[in-house]
């Protein structure tokens, strides 16, 4: 008799809001871009939780009402530790910058992650989407007959479309796999999320003052612990 | 009745299972019970009066485990009282535990302090657990069969163990359907679970049985990391098979799942009508003969041959990269002689 052990396949995609007040935030995750992976090896041995495959992407959005082309930014899937350089590298590029009024395009972003070419390999399957922002949303219906000519087609036109994404039926996400994970402040859409939306922890900050509250220690045992 | 409890932390001092629950009021009449507190969804840290940090889960399981043998302690004969309305009345003594607990929860959340950051959303619950309870008791009056009153939420599991074989007696409580074998693979989260301040629901199954059986509670250490829910049976059979008395079984099983399970591992078993151990080992001679020979000896045989695969595989790969790495070394020069510096 075999024991089985507990092997994760583990895809990760970080959603960051890099507006100009996320300087702080942003500054830390290319920190510690070169050790994430190493990081999150190293917890999740703790909990005896083995990583058999590791994948992270990136998705940075700012507002496609003011920001034009640099709205949002999304990377391919990077294997950790193989692809750690290009990762870092990546991540080296992004910076605090724009975002005009106060809400930002997050929903346009979870929408974006929710529809990642995620693994399907592996029999224990994680797929966690974090969200880093300060700001509130705007709504997906802004604009609806006009949008920005940046504005990428195919995203979901009303917050119960993106709710469907997320949990309905035909759901790009496996509801045992996917994990949503929310640094955001108490506002809208991110507490209409965290009190409907299953599988979803939210994590409270002060809308406008960046999350130089948080730790971010305290950011990967939440992320580590939801694996 | 012989009494098997097993309690295997993975981290020593922080299991956040509670110890098994396993009481005897009477020879014929006791209580047995598994709590697990949900890691992921119990992983906010709290501190007590004396300034000690636990994570919810660790605390509550074992809140879980003192309100449920509170309330069993205080209520049960209500049981024993409501003769042949028992079936009806059952449903409301359920209830009455579910309010037990519910209330009993907040009053003991007082007792805590959390952190200064504060969380929302299903994927964390104040002091979640599973329970997997049954209170089992003779009834004279109703012909001198065995009444097993089972009650649970989520996935922590009440099983039957008799000569025909284990029946799990709980349906476990996830959000996604799988069945006791593909969920080992599939690892769904769990739909329902204790916790205070939420809306939860406790489920119920009321059983006779006149033959003898054994009953179990197992927390998911103990069967979720074998490779079938038949390997559970043979673990437990095996254990008993070659034991020449309880204490025996007891410590082949806590070998057994300490080298298996990757996680905290809590059992409360009861032997109920069997006349001392070697009447029990001996009801299962047979069926243990037959998931060994039809079952257990052929997987253990096909293991063995992937692992030989492995091996051969693993010593190809090897034997390919220094062919290639040897044969490079003789083509290096010749290939890099006008890149060479």
């Amino acid at each position: 008799m075999e024991s089985q052990g507990i092997k994760y396949s583990v895809d990760l995609v970080l959603c960051i809001d890099a507006t100009g007040s996320m300087g702080n935030i942003i500054g830390r995750v290319k920190e510690n871009a070169v050790k994430f992976h190493s990081d999150l090896y190293e917890r999740m041995k703790k909990k005896d939780k083995e990583i058999d495959s590791l994948r992270v992407k990136v998705i940075t959005f700012r507002d496609f009402y003011v920001d034009g082309e640099h709205s949002m930014l999304e990377s391919r899937f990077y294997s950790l530790p193989q692809e750690e350089k290009d990762f870092a590298d990546f991540v080296s590029k992004v910076y605090a910058n724009g975002g005009g009024d106060e809400p930002e395009n997050g929903l346009e972003a979870v929408a974006a992650a929710i529809k990642s070419d995620w693994t399907k390999i592996g029999e224990k399957k994680r797929q966690v989407i974090v969200v880093w922002t300060d700001a509130s949303t705007h709504p997906l219906e802004k604009d609806a007959s006009a949008k920005p000519g940046n504005y990428p087609a195919g995203l979901p036109k009303t917050f119960d479309e993106l709710t469907d994404l997320w949990d309905g039926q035909s759901s790009p996400m496996s509801l045992s796999a996917k994990r949503l994970i929310l640094f955001t402040p108490d506002a809208d859409c991110w507490t209409t999320m965290a009190t409907y939306w299953q599988n979803t922890l939210h994590c409270p900050s002060k809308a406008g003052n960046g999350l130089g509250e948080m730790e971010y220690g305290t950011m990967f045992d939440v992320i580590v612990n939801s694996i | 009745m012989i009494g098997i409890d097993l309690f295997i932390e993975k981290i020593e001092g922080q299991g956040e299972d509670a110890e098994p629950l396993s009481v005897l009021y009477s020879e014929t009449e006791g209580l047995i019970g598994v709590f697990d507190g949900m890691g992921g969804a119990g992983s906010t840290r709290y501190q007590d009066s004396e300034g000690v940090t636990r994570t919810g889960a660790y605390i509550g399981s074992r809140m879980a485990k003192e309100i449920a043998a509170g309330f069993f302690h205080f209520e049960k004969d209500r049981l024993l009282w409501y003769g042949r309305e028992l079936e009806h009345r059952v449903e409301s003594f359920v209830g009455d535990l579910t309010k037990a607990l519910k209330g009993g929860l907040i009053t003991k959340e007082k007792e805590y302090k959390s952190g200064n950051i504060s969380y929302r959303g299903d994927m964390l619950k104040r002091f979640p657990s599973t329970a997997a309870l049954t209170y089992y008791w003779k009834d004279i009056q109703q012909g001198g069969d065995y009444k097993n009153l089972v009650i649970w939420a989520g996935d922590s599991r009440v099983y039957l163990l008799d000569r025909q074989g284990l029946k799990q007696l709980t349906k476990d409580e996830l959000k996604e359907d799988n069945d006791a074998f593909s969920n080992i693979y599939k690892d769904s989260p769990v739909s329902n679970s204790i916790s205070a301040g939420a809306d939860f629901h406790l489920n119920h199954l009321l059983l006779s049985r006149k033959e003898p059986y054994i009953l179990i509670s197992a927390t998911d250490g103990c069967f979720g990391f074998l490779e079938s829910p038949m390997h559970f049976e043979h673990l437990l059979l095996d254990g008993l098979i070659n034991s020449s008395n309880a204490d025996e079984w007891k410590k082949k099983l806590g070998d057994r799942l300490g080298s298996v399970a990757r996680d905290d591992v809590s059992m409360a078993a009861v032997t109920v009508g069997w006349n001392g151990f070697d009447e029990l080992r001996d009801a299962f001679l047979l069926r243990y003969a037959q998931l060994e020979m039809q079952l257990v000896r052929k997987v253990n045989q096909i293991n063995s041959s992937i692992l030989k695969c492995k091996e051969i595989i693993a010593a190809a790969e090897e034997e390919k990269r220094s062919l290639l790495s040897q044969y490079w070394q003789t083509y290096k020069p010749e290939y890099e002689k006008y890149i060479e510096g």
